[in-house]
Formats: structure tokens, sequence, C-alpha cells
């Protein structure tokens, strides 16, 4: 009977919180639909109109392509340092192993208004020629790249330990050399990690908005930036409200599609 | 460096040592071909280091392992020629049965329809025909462990190692796969290593037993050997299920008094107690007397009763009963003696001798059997 009691509370509870959560966005989804210039919710009338501003808004595409284009090249950065950092740091037993580990997850404890702040002035110091760094693509794509690093490292560790080691020396003892062992046994098994550190990294630094804003300059505006100052300035624009919607729902299918395919929630 | 034709594997002084803890102490071995040789022995001993320094996966301190006339010291492992079953199997999870036991003819250039046959063959002979296309997260553990059993000998390995294999196999498929790795290896006369703290099974599988501890080999011989003469107390007390029972008894002129309880014998008769292989003569001092569960006789009195006890209680396994008996405050176990059904009712008195030739003395303070020069 209070077994039974329980499932019940836990379900009910469990829904509130759901709804909680998915709440704001199955409001921004619906209200990109509709016809109305203002908010109002429920909408009154339904209409792609939105959703055609949106293909041909200018500066919102451009927006959208610079935040692609910083979000892919931070990932790729991030993948490119933190796996072989993972690599090491669960290899190789020496001093400081766990210390390192701290340190490189330490951006995932930092609020990063502080952090963006030191960043500001780091980067002003850093010059090439006459300009620093500051407001620059590479500046953005470094800033982006070192937030993303600590989420690559705790995936990829994760992952690595799905890997025996025993199954690299099983595959040695047949035969297979290092690079052989490592393109045919480890890779395989570490692939759906590094693909979700991937995605998860892309997904970072494509809706980050405090280091961007801080960092950015007026060059490269990526599109959460942009966004958020829109709606500071001009208020609540049905063209932000579909755009938002459209992003949220791409991330939503691709969510899907990684969690059926390759069950990437293990490794978060 | 010459060596005999029936010779494999030769170890030479390998030690290994992490830091201080020294695993390994000057370990001389040497197989025979198409031997079966078991490495023995409690956690710790350093049976499984042995194991990877055959297999290239550690490299030892000092020492050499020359392998059918090649020096394999520094070879890493996918230069040797070994094939290696691991206590956890290791099996490939990206891969599907027919990939996993594939790939070892894959490193190897075989090509693909001669793979084809051979794992073929491999699969049929660990009972796994027809399964090439199942993935490997779908088997249970015999078929795992079979699964890696196949991938080491479709090989044809000229040495093939074993770390443990039955260790994670439930007790009733230990004693039948026991059984058929004995077979297999038999039929395709691979040189065997498999290391097991299991004695039970290096009795039943091999046909010679390496017994180590802390790192030193303690008697290399036939499972017959090792039982019917172990070289010291621990060998003795290794082998042999239930654990062979030690008496301390003190020898002074003609007589050995046992120093447990009240009970003394002539050297004359104790003489015909003992194994044959027993010095004749030995001086006066200490010994351990050690006497097998099966090598009592119990009666209710007669010519050959030493001493009496009280049987407190009784295992009764089937075919087999075990009687913990008490001889004042020390504890033995009898193993099936004639007649037990009387001995169900507890402080059951029964009069116990020794088997005639089936005792083996240790030296008190060596631990060493007392041989004959």
């Amino acid at each position: 009977m209070i077994e039974k009691m329980n499932r019940v509370v836990v379900i009910i509870v469990s829904c509130l919180i759901m709804l909680f959560v998915l709440a704001p966005i199955i409001v921004l989804v619906i209200s990109s639909f509709n016809l109305s210039r203002y908010f109002e919710f429920p909408p009154t009338g339904f209409t792609l109109e939105w959703y055609q501003a949106f293909f041909n808004s200018k500066e919102y595409q451009k927006a959208l392509l610079i935040s692609a284009r910083v979000a892919s090249s931070a990932a790729a950065l991030g993948l490119l340092a933190g796996i072989p950092a993972a690599f090491a740091l669960d290899r190789y037993k020496f001093r400081g192993n766990s210390f390192l580990q701290s340190i490189f997850l330490s951006p995932l404890l930092l609020p990063q208004i502080i952090w963006a702040l030191g960043l500001i002035q780091f980067f002003s110091l850093v010059r090439f020629g006459d300009r620093s760094i500051l407001g620059s693509f590479v500046g953005i794509v470094l800033a982006h790249t070192v937030i993303i690093i600590p989420y690559v490292i705790r995936m990829v560790l994760t992952s690595l330990h799905y890997v025996d080691p025993d199954l690299e020396y099983a595959a040695m003892s047949l035969g297979a050399k290092p690079v052989r062992t490592f393109l045919e046994i480890t890779i395989p098994i570490i692939l759906p990690g590094v693909l979700v550190s991937a995605v998860f990294g892309f997904m970072v630094s494509f809706t980050d908005v405090v280091v961007s804003s801080f960092v950015a300059g007026t060059r490269y505006i990526t599109f959460p930036v942009r966004m958020y100052s829109e709606i500071r300035t001009e208020g609540l624009d049905p063209l932000a409200v579909t755009v938002s919607a459209f992003v949220v729902i791409f991330i939503v299918i691709i969510a899907m599609i990684g969690e059926r395919t390759i069950r990437w929630s293990r490794f978060i | 460096m010459s060596i005999s034709p029936d010779i494999a594997l030769t170890l030479k002084n390998i030690s290994k040592s992490y830091g201080d803890l020294k695993v390994l102490n000057q370990i001389d071995l040497e197989q025979n071909d198409k031997e079966f040789l078991i490495l023995l022995g409690p956690s710790g001993c350093g049976k499984t280091t042995l194991l990877r320094i055959l297999a290239g996966l550690l490299t030892p301190n000092t020492g050499s392992v020359n392998l059918n006339g090649k020096e394999i010291t520094e070879l890493p492992p996918y230069r040797r020629d070994i094939g290696l079953v691991f206590q956890n199997y290791a099996l490939f999870p990206n891969m599907n049965i027919f990939q996993n036991v594939a790939f070892g003819l894959r490193m190897r250039s075989i090509p693909k329809d001669q793979i084809q046959k051979r794992v073929d063959e491999a699969l049929q002979l660990v009972r796994l025909d027809g399964l090439g296309a199942r993935p490997i997260k779908q088997l249970s553990g015999g078929q795992q462990q079979r699964v890696a059993l196949a991938r080491a000998l479709v090989i044809n390995p000229s040495l093939l190692l074993l770390d443990e294999p039955l260790s994670n196999l439930d007790a009733k498929l230990r004693a039948q796969v026991r059984v058929e790795i004995a077979q297999i290896q038999k039929r395709l006369g691979l040189t065997t290593i498999l290391v097991t703290h299991d004695q039970t099974e290096a009795m039943t599988m091999g046909d010679r037993i390496v017994l180590m501890q802390d790192g030193v080999i303690q008697q290399s011989a036939s499972p017959t050997e090792i039982y019917e003469q172990p070289i010291n107390h621990f060998v003795a007390s290794f082998i042999g299920s239930p654990q062979i029972n030690f008496f301390n008894c003190t020898k002074t002129g003609g007589i050995m008094q046992f120093d447990d309880f009240e009970c003394s014998i002539s050297i004359d008769k104790l003489r015909g107690l003992l194994f044959k292989d027993i010095a004749y003569d030995f001086p006066d001092g200490k010994y351990e007397l050690g006497v097998r569960p099966e090598d009592f006789i119990v009666g209710n009195g007669g010519g050959t009763s030493l001493f009496n006890g009280k049987v407190f209680f009784v295992e009764n396994l089937g075919a087999d009963y075990y009687l913990h008996t008490n001889i004042n405050s020390k504890t033995i176990i009898i193993r099936n003696p004639q007649d037990c059904s009387d001995y169900n009712s507890n402080d059951c008195e029964i009069s116990i001798g020794f088997h005639p030739g089936k005792v083996h003395l240790f030296d008190g303070n060596t631990q060493l059997r007392v041989r004959a020069r």
C-alpha cells in the first residue's frame, strides 16, 4: 500500500518537474507559429510568416553562421586538446594526476562572468602586431575552447573506463601493432564518447552568452548575443522567438538521433 | 645456445621487482614441446606476473625468455607467436564472434577464404559452430570463454597462455570446461601454460605442476609426484583437498613423541609407516608428520591404532565423509574411513592409525621433506 502511494507521488512529482522544465520550450515553439505580433499565449492564430521572415533575415542568418563557425572551430580544438589529455590522465600514473584533473575541469566550476572579466584583461595583453586578440575570431574561439575542454576530458575519460586495458593487450597478443590496435579497438569503443563531447562542446559554444558578450566585440556577434541585445532594446520580437524555436527543435532532433543510435546519455 | 629438441620454452634467472617488492625471484624453468604446464600458487605468488612476462606485456628486470630457440625477452607481444586467454576474456565488444576469432588471422594477412575455414574449425572445436554472427554482448560467461579460447587457438600459436580461464565460471561449468580444455590441448598438441590458484584444476589438467610462493618456485613435478612427494610443508598443505594434517613431534633416541597429545611411537615402527623415499636415518630434533585425510586407519581398537580421538562434526558429501576429529585440543580431518554410519553422533570416540607407507616426514625447522640422500 505504501509502495503504491510512493510510486504515485514519485510519478506526480516527476511530471511536475518535467512540465516545469519543458514549459518554456513548449510555449516557445507554439508561439513561433503565432499570428499576432505581440506575445500572447495561447496563440490566436497560426502562421508560418515568422519562419519565412527568419529565412529572409540577413542579420540573423549572419549571426547563426558566425555562431556555427565559432562553435565548430572551438569544438574541434577542444577535441584536439581534450582527447590526448584524457588519455594521459587515464593511462599514466604520475604525481599530480588528480591535481591536473581538477585544474582541467575547473572552468566548469568558475562563475563565467568573473572568468570572462579576467579574460578580457588577459586578451588585451595578447597582441598580434598592433591588435590584441580581444574581439577577434581567434579570441572567441580560444575562449570557447577553454570552456569546452572540461566537457571533452570528462566524457572521453568516462568512455575510456569502458576500454579495458586487457582489450588492447589481447589485440597486441594476436599480432596487432599499437597503431592498428588504437584504430580497430580503442577508437570504436570511445567513439560515442568523443561524438557526445563534440556535439556537447558545439552546443555549449553555440548557446554561450556571457563569455561571448564580453569577448566578442563588434565584428563577431554570435547568435545568442545578438538575440539577447535585440530583446533588451526592441522587446520580444516574434522573429527572435521563431529563430529560437527553430534552434531548439534542431537541438531536440539531434539529441534524439544520438540517443537512438549510440545511447550517448551514458557518457554525460 | 644448444637446446634439446624437446624443450620448447626456457626461462633463465627471471626476476621482477616493483620498487622494494620482489615479485619474481630468479626463476628458472624449462618446458617441453606439447607439454601442459600449470603455474599454481596463492594470490601474490607471482604466477600472473610470470605469465605476463611470457606474453610480452611486462619486461623482466633480469633474465631471458627463449621460445623454440628464439630469444623473445625484449619482443613486444605482437612479435611473439603466442595465444593469450584472459581471465575476463577481453573479447572485442565492437565485433561479433566471427570477427573476434578472425582477428588474429587478419593481423597475419591470411587470405579471406582461409580465414573462413579456420574460424569455422575453431568454433567447432569449442562447440560454438554456427554462432559466428552473434554479437559479443549476447553471450553467456561460458560462451564468452569459448570464444576467447577459439580466438587464441585459431592462430596455431607456438605457446598458448591461459590466465585463470575458469575462475569466472560456476562450479559445474568449471568441471566440464576443465576436461574440454585438457582434451583440446592434447588433440592440438599445443605447448600450453595455464595459471591458476585452484589445486584441483592443476591436478586434473596438467602434465606438470609448477607450484610457486612469494616469487619462488617451490616444486616443479607431475601431479602424482607433487602429491606423493611434496618437497616441503607448503607444497604438502597446498595440494590435496581436504588439506593434509600435520603432527608436531620430537625425536629423542629411538622414540618419536607427539607434542600435542600423549602418544609416542618407536622409530622402527615409524619407518614402516613412512613413504619409501624418506631417509632411513635422521637425527634427533623437531619434526612434522604429514598425514593426508584419506591415509588414516579408523577402527575400534586393534594393532594399527596409535591414539584415540573424538569426532565432533561429520561432513557428508554423499560418496565421501569428512570426520572432523579432536585429539585433546588438536583437530584433524579424516576422510572416508570404512563404515561411517556410527559416527553421525557427536563426540563419537574412535581409534586412529596411519596407513603404512603413506606418512610424510618434514624437518621441524626447515620444513623440508626429510629425503634420502
